[in-house]
């Protein structure tokens, strides 16, 4: 597999080449990225679409060397045209604490809830900055502000368990911006909370950007929801790129068969024709990989050769897809 | 906070009154006295004691001198064996060798378990992690009267390093082995319980954010990790605290120390009430305030907890 | 109060009946240490039960001519029946074990029994009626625990004379307090499930519902106690017979046979100390490694 063709001049910040990530369990090897290949330049919003156990959250964790004990990446991952894949364990803390920041899913179990959101927020700039506690707690508190939480001052001191959940991934957010980050990975940021809250946390993706410059994967499985933010959506299955490319081709003129069938999922009000449609069948399982295309179990335009060879990428930078049929038409 | 502390008081000192009601009335109605040994004594000396020791009076009136006595001036009245002494003379000299060594083991049992407990996890599926897990779970079915022969057997009748036995005020040579063999299972209950709590917190979203803001791993581990995976320990060492105190008799014993399990187990088999007595209630009263001390904590440290 | 929780936490809500039992037999047959541990189990069983049969003694006969002088004439060995020698008064010690074995098996399982019937039904009692006498019930036991329970019992042994029925009650009596919390604990999850919502609401009774709905559901949680619990019991006994306090002779148990064999170990005789204490490691460790497997089997994901 190649990877996405580059155009323009500028170098990337991210560029994941071919990115394999695989877990040893008891019942035997777990592929969980399948030669994946995306990059993000600066300022840029790339949308990883993907159902669960696509790997976008693997790739993610693989990018910051947060994988779980059990699991290896090969591969390549540059940032900023060097070589992060294998570095060693406090070169990569480094990484995270000064240059790529995370916010996760889940913001009610993501933030520790014995200590206090201040304690947790000052923790990470008083380390690597040198600043005293005091400069710090106003950064942080004037950061709570920057995401909306009214009276920070205040509750800055008390425990996460004493937020809502949208407050919290506000909290999350705001905690992963303080140390100014080039890239922020936000790994399902809105799954866990509620429709009203979900377009808030959004807005707020959105403003950071345009306030800070900074380059934003958004991990999520809901390609309705990323329509407005992202610039550049990859679609993900079954641990590899299906398609990718400037969010208007993707919407507008997608070419894979599984990014069509995603997007004719999204409930749209405007043709309602009161039903739901899914996708047929399940995401194969991760512990037994079939050979070929991943999504030629579910593909209604299956020809012979999806059965038998993986089809290889093209395209370019503003659109490519791996498909054998959309490659021969 | 002030509220739930007075609300535990309120708690505990019932649980205490209860106690010593309790005991009093279990000894009162017991079968035989201490004064009815092999030859019975002469009916006039019989009552001579009984009005000395107060026996003579209405139950009711012997309960509520008794009480008073503790509640006043934490008096548990003459021994009945001892002839020349009080019970707080006895426990006056027995307590500070039991406080001593129990102290001393309690504290080991928890930082070596919690150390192996904690180094354990860190350094799951490793062979420190095989090690640890191996000890502690032979240690665990080693309980402390299991352990003290053991310990006699090598380190004094083969390799003749430590004393066998006695006290001489607590110099280290007699104290080492009363430790041992005290906090031995204690220890290993406290690794297995700290290895497990470790390694479910450290498997929390929350530690992944804290490692995903480049906290270095130890940090990550001192700063987020250790209050949530001490939990399940504190909440331990309560029946910790029991399991000591139970096990100082057979230190006592074993070792000749002289602490008040060696007074309790005479005093059981002399019928010696009112000492037998006096150590139950002294250390249901610490073991009361002690499970105050640990729920406290407790709360202290998890503020999800309402109070 | 805090413990319970953290007890009833962190125990997993048991599954639908049949598969949950049909997985977890399948489970713990493919786990080799809960088969060797249970194999093991059941051979100490057999030794205790019918050991006595191949030896020419009794636990109660003397050997005088071993008497006096028993460092040399009663070490163990094939060709003067004693396989495990003799004690210090020169009765048979692979009888005297054997008897030991038994005794102490025997108070371990029955005192597990009093804690687990004693445990469940007041913990499922206070758990499903819930509210008030809950709240009672567990301050109750909370009360109970805060006694030095093993001083208790060593004045309940003083006051009525030491008797191996009163040692079962008193071990009984101790060990059900936290069998009721967990029990609790678990009844409180259980009593919350959709399926003895619906009871209610179609209006069986609460026995009924308790007998049906609740008890079978319980099943798992107190198999792996009783196991955990009955190596406890055996701790428990030993620890009183050790001080001399528990069974009397010519009766004996582990803990009498270990507490005789420690008194006597400086004067060359440690066959007196190691075989009692071989069997009881061997049965700590055995209850152990059960009780660990069968954890695993009806539990499984809380392994990691």
């Amino acid at each position: 597999m190649h990877s996405t063709p580059r155009t323009g001049t500028e170098e990337p910040l991210l560029s994941i080449c071919d990115l394999r990530v695989t877990f040893g369990t008891p019942e035997g090897q777990v592929v969980a990225v399948d030669g994946a290949s995306l990059d993000i330049h600066p300022g840029e919003v790339l949308a990883v679409v993907g159902e669960s156990g696509s790997g976008k959250s693997q790739t993610a964790l693989a990018v910051t060397g947060l994988l779980a004990r059990n699991g290896t990446s090969e591969g390549s991952i540059l940032w900023k045209g060097g070589e992060i894949l294998g570095l060693p364990e406090h070169q990569l803390a480094r990484l995270r604490s000064e240059e790529i920041a995370m916010v996760f899913q889940n913001p009610m179990t993501c933030l520790n809830p014995y200590l206090r959101i201040s304690t947790q927020m000052i923790e990470g700039m008083t380390m690597n900055r040198k600043m005293t506690r005091t400069q710090a707690r106003s950064a942080c508190i004037d950061m709570l502000e920057t995401v909306q939480i009214a009276d920070a001052a205040n509750r800055i001191d008390r425990y996460p368990h004493e937020f809502s959940g949208g407050m919290l991934q506000r909290i999350m957010i705001a905690m992963s911006l303080l140390r100014r980050p080039r890239l922020l990975i936000a790994d399902e940021p809105t799954t866990a909370l509620d429709v009203t809250v979900q377009m808030q946390i959004v807005q707020l993706l959105k403003h950071i950007r345009r306030k800070y410059g900074t380059a934003i994967m958004l991990i999520t499985h809901d390609l309705g929801l990323v329509a407005s933010i992202s610039d550049r959506i990859s679609i993900m299955y079954s641990g590899q790129i299906m398609e990718s490319g400037l969010a208007e081709n993707v919407f507008s003129n997608p070419r894979h068969p599984y990014t069509r069938a995603l997007l004719d999922a999204i409930p749209r009000i405007d043709q309602n024709d009161g039903e739901l449609r899914d996708i047929a069948g399940e995401p194969p399982d991760p512990a037994s990989r079939t050979s070929g295309c991943p999504f030629h179990l579910r593909c209604g335009y299956r020809i012979a050769s999806c059965i038998e060879n993986r089809p290889d990428t093209l395209g370019s930078r503003e659109h490519a897809h791996a498909c054998h049929l959309s490659n021969e038409t | 906070m002030l509220y739930f502390i007075l609300k535990r008081i309120a708690i505990a000192i019932p649980t205490i009154l209860a106690l010593i009601v309790l005991s009093f009335t279990l000894m009162h109605y017991a079968p035989g006295s201490p004064f009815t040994g092999e030859r019975p004594l002469p009916p006039e000396i019989l009552t001579n004691l009984e009005a000395k020791y107060g026996l003579d009076r209405p139950f009711p009136q012997q309960v509520a001198r008794y009480v008073w006595n503790i509640v006043t001036e934490f008096d548990f009245g003459p021994s009945y064996s001892y002839k020349d002494r009080t019970v707080n003379e006895i426990i006056a000299q027995g307590f500070p060798v039991t406080l001593t060594y129990g102290s001393l083991a309690f504290i080991v049992s928890i930082m070596v378990g919690a150390t192996l407990g904690i180094v354990a996890a860190i350094h799951r599926t490793t062979w420190l992690d095989s090690l640890t897990v191996g000890i502690t779970v032979g240690a665990q079915v080693l309980p402390n009267f299991i352990m003290a022969p053991i310990l006699v057997l090598v380190f004094t009748l083969w390799l003749g390093w430590l004393p066998g036995g006695g006290w001489q005020g607590g110099q280290w040579p007699y104290l080492v082995m009363p430790i041992i063999a005290l906090s031995t299972s204690f220890m290993a209950s406290i690794a297995r319980i700290t290895r497990s709590s470790m390694i479910e917190t450290l498997n929390s979203d929350f530690i992944l954010t804290a490692r995903s803001k480049g906290l270095p791993f130890h940090e990550v581990v001192i700063r987020h990790a250790l209050k949530p995976s001490m939990l399940p320990v504190i909440s331990y060492l309560g029946p910790t605290f029991v399991g000591l105190i139970t096990g100082s008799v057979v230190i006592d014993i074993y070792f000749s120390t002289g602490g008040i399990g060696q007074h309790f187990v005479n005093a059981a088999i002399n019928r010696d009430y009112p000492l037998i007595m006096g150590v139950t209630i002294l250390t249901g009263i610490l073991t009361v305030v002690f499970n105050l001390i640990v729920d406290i904590l407790y709360v202290w440290i998890d503020p999800r907890i309402q109070y | 109060m805090i413990t319970a929780r953290l007890q009833s936490e962190s125990l997993s809500e048991p599954g639908p009946g049949r598969s949950l039992w049909q997985d977890a037999r399948r489970r713990i047959r493919q786990n080799p240490v809960a088969i060797v541990s249970f194999s093991i189990l059941v051979l100490v069983g057999v030794f205790a039960l019918f050991g006595p049969i191949f030896s020419g003694w009794s636990s109660e006969d003397i050997n005088w001519n071993v008497l006096g002088n028993v460092e040399t004439a009663g070490r163990p060995a094939l060709d003067s029946g004693h396989y495990f020698g003799t004690d210090q008064l020169g009765r048979d010690l692979f009888v005297r074990t054997a008897h030991g074995v038994r005794v102490s098996l025997m108070v371990g399982i029955i005192g597990a029994l009093i804690a687990i019937v004693v445990g469940t039904l007041y913990g499922t009692i206070a758990g499903y009626v819930g509210g008030r006498v809950d709240n009672l019930m567990m301050r109750t036991v909370d009360v109970i625990m805060s006694i030095p329970y093993m001083f208790v019992l060593i004045i309940l042994l003083v006051m009525f004379g030491q008797s191996i029925v009163l040692l079962f009650v008193g071990i009984g009596l101790v060990s059900w307090l936290d069998m009721a919390r967990i029990v609790r604990g678990q009844t409180l999850s259980i009593k919350n499930r959709e399926f003895v919502e619906s009871a209610i609401v179609i209006g069986v009774p609460p026995a009924l519902i308790i007998l049906r709905h609740i008890l079978p559901n319980l099943v798992g949680i107190v198999i792996v106690y009783a196991t955990l619990l009955i190596p406890n019991m055996i701790i428990f006994e030993s620890f009183i017979s050790f001080l001399g306090l528990g069974i009397q002779e010519p009766n004996t148990s582990l803990g009498v046979l270990i507490s005789e064999g420690a008194s006597q170990m400086q004067y060359g005789v440690l066959w007196q100390l190691g075989f009692p204490l071989f069997f009881f490691i061997v049965i700590q460790f055995g209850f152990f490694f059960l009780g660990d497997g069968i954890r695993d089997a009806l539990d499984p994901k809380d392994r990691h």
